[in-house]
């Protein structure tokens, strides 16, 4: 039986890097991301599940990770917005403004992402199930849904 | 961040699990850790000294027919489940639950496990009949105790579990997957909110059943209600809210609103079983 208590250390694969790590129990993953590993994509919103902004994703699926402790992590495969490199979600938020402020942007496009992937056609019933996971307080709303219209079209056309 | 400086232990096994919990004071089950992660980040009060991460227990990973019926266990993720569309109305009452990327960490068994009072999984399974898999440990130093019973034995308000029992999965009878059913849900705000009203119906081919959740801090279900709504179909509706009492009013809606919510739900849903 695994056992980590104190301070322990723990290798977590993130963006296909393994990364050693000093960590406590008690620590979410979205604290260590950011705290330890530098990587703040991945934004301390409400920190309560609520808002999306932390959003990474765990073996593809996407997930909120201020509710998940790091030490939970080391078996999976973690992707966060650094690792996400030129996909075709990304030009699509920028090419369609599915941003404005952009505090909840990465944890959009991660969910996006995996969503286009898992859902290559459009369905409004689908997108709005997975997209109501993310809050934008810009309310920006509209250019995000063009932007996964026009993601879904550069992947289908292989791009 | 949580405050509490914790011990993690991840078991291989449920006897282990159950081994762990004897021995380390204030142990608590851990599965997607949605409830726990947040209520121990708002306050110190929360206790949290050790968590059982349960995510490795094979037998609470289960998602397959076994013998007449669909054994879930209860570390699956919500979204698993319902991906797995074992029993439709099931599939529809996760849906429901929170949001797409908390149900890819919240478990069946911590939906009906956890401190929320909604609960709002009970409800598919109240009406099937289901059965419940725990182990729980043995009387002093005896083995751990596994038992399988209706959910409904030891579902009252709550999952009703012995000090340090661990629910293991569902069996939910391949029948209920035939069944006409019918499922409503009203928030105040947007879809992802807690229910003012949850009501569930089928209709099993002999009688109608019914159960709700969010007009009570709890899900509701009652043979009696079952018999009036299929005797007398809508008639029946002031027998369901005598037997439920007065209802909840909160700052979310007031009794009225929920008493005239409930009567269309119940009507609505009777309409569609017909």
């Amino acid at each position: 039986m695994k056992e980590r208590s104190g301070i322990a250390e723990i290798i977590l694969r993130v963006n296909g890097e393994e990364r050693r790590v000093a960590v406590r129990p008690g620590d979410t993953l979205l604290r260590v991301l950011r705290e330890k590993l530098g990587l703040t994509g991945a934004k301390c919103g409400c920190e309560n599940g609520d808002c999306g902004a932390c959003t990474v994703l765990l073996d593809g699926k996407p997930v909120k990770s201020c509710m998940i402790l790091a030490v939970e992590c080391e078996d999976v495969a973690i992707t966060t917005i650094e690792g996400l490199r030129d996909h075709p979600v990304q030009r699509a938020f920028a090419e369609e403004n599915g941003f404005q402020c952009g505090f909840c942007t990465p944890g959009m496009i991660l969910n996006a992402a995996a969503l286009v992937e898992a859902h290559p056609e459009h369905d409004d019933m689908v997108d709005r199930e997975w997209m109501q996971s993310n809050l934008c307080r810009c309310t920006g709303y509209e250019g995000i849904r063009n932007a996964l219209a026009a993601a879904r079209k550069t992947l289908r056309a292989g791009g | 961040m949580i405050a509490a400086d914790i011990r993690y232990l991840l078991p291989d096994t449920a006897e282990e699990a159950v081994d762990a919990w004897r021995r380390l004071d204030g142990a608590r089950y851990l599965a997607g850790g949605t409830e726990i992660a947040t209520a121990a980040r708002r306050t110190a009060a929360y206790d949290l000294r050790t968590v059982i991460d349960v995510k490795r227990i094979p037998e609470a990973h289960v998602h397959e027919i076994r013998g007449d019926c669909f054994r879930l266990g209860a570390a699956l993720a919500l979204s698993d489940v319902a991906a797995g569309d074992a029993f439709p109305l099931l599939t529809a009452v996760l849906r429901g639950i929170a949001d797409r990327t908390v149900r890819n960490r919240l478990t069946l068994g911590g939906n009906l496990a956890g401190l929320l009072p909604y609960r709002e999984a009970a409800l598919p399974l109240l009406l099937a009949d289901a059965t419940v898999l725990t182990i729980a440990p043995g009387p002093g130093d005896a083995p751990p105790v596994r038992q399988e019973r209706p959910l409904r034995a030891i579902f009252d308000k709550r999952l009703v579990l012995a000090p340090g029992e661990l629910v293991l999965s569902f069996c939910v009878p391949l029948d209920a997957a035939e069944w006409i059913w019918s499922h409503h849900r009203r928030t105040r705000t947007g879809e992802v909110d807690y229910p003012l009203a949850a009501v569930a119906l089928v209709h099993d081919g002999a009688g109608i059943r019914f159960a709700v959740s969010g007009v009570h801090p709890y899900p509701f279900r009652a043979d009696a209600v079952d018999a009036a709504l299929s005797k007398d179909g809508a008639d029946a509706i002031p027998t369901v809210l005598e037997a439920l009492g007065p209802l909840r009013a909160d700052a979310r809606a007031s009794l009225e609103y929920r008493v005239a919510l409930l009567k269309n739900m119940i009507r609505a849903g009777l309409e569609e079983l017909a």
